[in-house]
């Protein structure tokens, strides 16, 4: 078995598996999972979308030698409810152990005479079991392609996100090298994390550059990068990685942002793995190049930036910092006046922080979005500028995200005990940070997982929403 | 191909406006402009009836639908200027054209939002003093 399989849960849904299995009592109890699921070269990533607990005694019932076994009722209903909604089938039950747990042998027997039948009951569907510890997770996973998958590492996306292995033996970890020296004992063994981890940058203007130069550093090797924009002069003071021969001349467009980002993170780490993409991810089937980022920076100040990005947060569990900076001057009949300079730094993860519940996402802007430039000036209403931009506030903004990035994501030790909301607001004149609790709506048709048809967890054969095919 | 999303924007239009011609003119990225013709536009304006047109964006059902167009020549009976959000010297369709810009400000997304739309923004209009 290949240890391909990876299993993306919620933090409510996971604190309620591991309620389920664990109850101070020394027995095994079991359910299922249905999750959305998708095919990543020749890994498979599923996302937990539903838990269905079994009732002890009635859908898990202990054979006369002690072992436990679902009953037929239960796994019908359960395959029926995967089928209709086009997820994968994954039974679970606990072991008592904790870092560290493996199917036993009567575990993998059972697989072998069952599964067989269950896959092609769900044809074309993966079904599978996952065996829990109380901080470790195995998975046996029977594809439609026949592959048999095991698991390389299970994700629990809250805030804080919580990184989960069959056993310690297989985390990431990363040889020594003394360059990254001084930042090992703040990572704790984070650094071969690090070394695993795909990073998306949505934008790579004034604040998305600013993001490359650190996490290269850091060691961040893999990246996908993605911005239609070519450099021009008015964005040059504040393109980081920019030179004077990437400016437009002789009516040449200037060179693509993300080709600079590129070039940037290849004289740093020469051997780093980076697929830049001139591009709108909001437009065709560009947004599907960032389905294998284990984490996205979206640096993008567009609403259909935002509509997308969102949605793939929420689909395949990616989480996601949305950053942004607004210097606010306001024109008054005399004069204008600068009315403060903010920072926002939004935590996306499936089930919160969500930007369209928050009103983040501007409707109106979305429908201009497909109209031609001629269009657009002839509808518009009232006055519009360019917006102020200042790097040394961009800067201020990008590390903070890079820092609230860092300790949530690869050094969830360095997290506050108090968290500081899913949204921090930076005044960037006075230095002060207010942290927010992001809304969520029950309808919502990205996050709700009361909303059967939002997209929240769905596998990857429903479309991720788009502003034009 | 028009989107799914506008084809069902269509079709509640359709029996919205059951009494009008509903005239769908497709882009090239599954959206297109719309013109329902006639609506009454009531006593307030001359002439009392008209067409309204927007653009059904392929962003539906995420995108608003705004802003909307009534015909160019429509002119208030009291002989004053139309107010905000109403802008005139704009073209819709190929033709001169009012504008009324309201946003949506909630975040429903059904199809029957998007048509409702239409309806609530007519009568704005007619009431609009």
């Amino acid at each position: 078995m290949d240890r391909h399989a990876q299993l993306l849960f919620m933090p409510q849904t996971y604190r309620t598996v591991i309620d389920h299995l664990y109850r101070g009592d020394i027995s095994e109890h079991a359910g299922v999972l249905l999750c959305g699921w998708q095919t990543l070269g020749d890994g498979v990533v599923l996302t937990v979308r539903e838990f269905i607990p079994a009732r002890d005694g009635i859908d898990y019932v202990l054979s006369p030698e002690g072992h436990g076994r679902l009953q037929p009722l239960f796994i019908d209903d359960a395959l029926t409810r995967a089928k209709a909604q086009n997820l994968a089938y994954l039974a679970i039950h606990n072991h008592l152990s904790d870092d560290w747990v493996r199917f036993s042998s009567v575990d993998l027997a059972s697989h072998e005479y069952g599964y067989p039948t269950l896959q092609s009951l769900n044809a074309g569907l993966p079904v599978g079991a996952a065996v829990f510890g109380t901080g470790s997770v195995e998975v046996d996973l029977w594809m439609p392609d026949q592959r048999r998958l095991s698991l390389k590492s299970a994700r629990v996306v809250g805030k804080a996100v919580q990184h989960l292995y069959a056993g310690p033996q297989h985390a990431p970890t990363a040889a020594y090298q003394e360059q990254f020296d001084r930042q090992l004992p703040f990572l704790r063994g984070g650094q071969g994390l690090i070394h695993d981890t795909v990073i998306g940058i949505v934008g790579l203007g004034g604040l998305g550059s600013q993001l490359l130069e650190p996490l290269v550093r850091l060691g961040f090797s893999k990246f996908v990068l993605i911005d239609p924009d070519h450099l021009e002069l008015s964005n040059y003071s504040r393109v980081h990685g920019a030179v004077h021969d990437d400016l437009p001349r002789n009516g040449q467009l200037g060179t693509a942002k993300v080709e600079i980002a590129k070039r940037q993170l290849l004289s740093i780490n020469p051997g780093a793995e980076v697929d830049a993409i001139v591009g709108d991810v909001a437009r065709g089937a560009t947004s599907v190049r960032l389905r294998n980022c284990d984490f996205i920076f979206l640096a993008a100040d567009t609403a259909e930036a935002r509509l997308t990005c969102n949605a793939l947060a929420q689909q395949f569990f990616i989480p996601m910092v949305q950053v942004g900076t607004k210097v606010h001057i306001e024109q008054t009949e005399e004069e204008k006046v600068l009315r403060g300079v903010f920072g926002a730094v939004r935590h996306v993860r499936p089930g919160s922080g969500c930007l369209w519940c928050n009103g983040l996402i501007d409707r109106a802007a979305l429908a201009n979005a497909t109209k031609s430039q001629e269009q657009r000036e002839r509808e518009r209403y009232g006055v519009q500028a360019p917006s102020p931009a200042v790097v040394t506030f961009n800067a201020e903004v990008a590390a903070r995200a890079m820092n609230e990035f860092l300790c949530s994501y690869i050094a969830p030790h360095a997290m506050p005990q108090h968290g500081s909301g899913d949204y921090v607001l930076l005044d960037l004149l006075s230095g002060e940070r207010e942290g927010v609790e992001a809304t969520a709506s029950l309808n919502c048709p990205f996050c709700a997982a009361s909303n059967p048809s939002s997209l929240l967890g769905k596998s990857a054969t429903v479309a991720t929403p788009v502003i034009a095919p | 191909m028009t989107s799914p999303a506008v084809e069902q924007v269509l079709s509640m239009l359709r029996k919205e406006f059951g009494g009008a011609e509903v005239t769908f003119n497709p882009d090239t990225s599954g959206g297109g402009t719309v013109v329902i013709e006639p609506v009454e536009l009531g006593p307030r304006y001359a002439p009392s009836t008209s067409w309204l047109g927007a653009t059904l964006s392929s962003g539906l059902p995420y995108a608003d639908v705004y802003p909307h167009f009534v015909g160019g020549n429509v002119a208030r009976t009291d002989g004053r200027p139309h107010p905000t959000p109403v802008s005139g010297g704009h073209s819709f369709a190929g033709r001169p054209a009012l504008q009324i810009s309201r946003r949506s400000n909630n975040l429903d997304t059904s199809p029957d939002a998007a048509a409702l739309k239409f309806t609530k923004v007519l009568h704005f209009f007619k009431e609009l003093s």
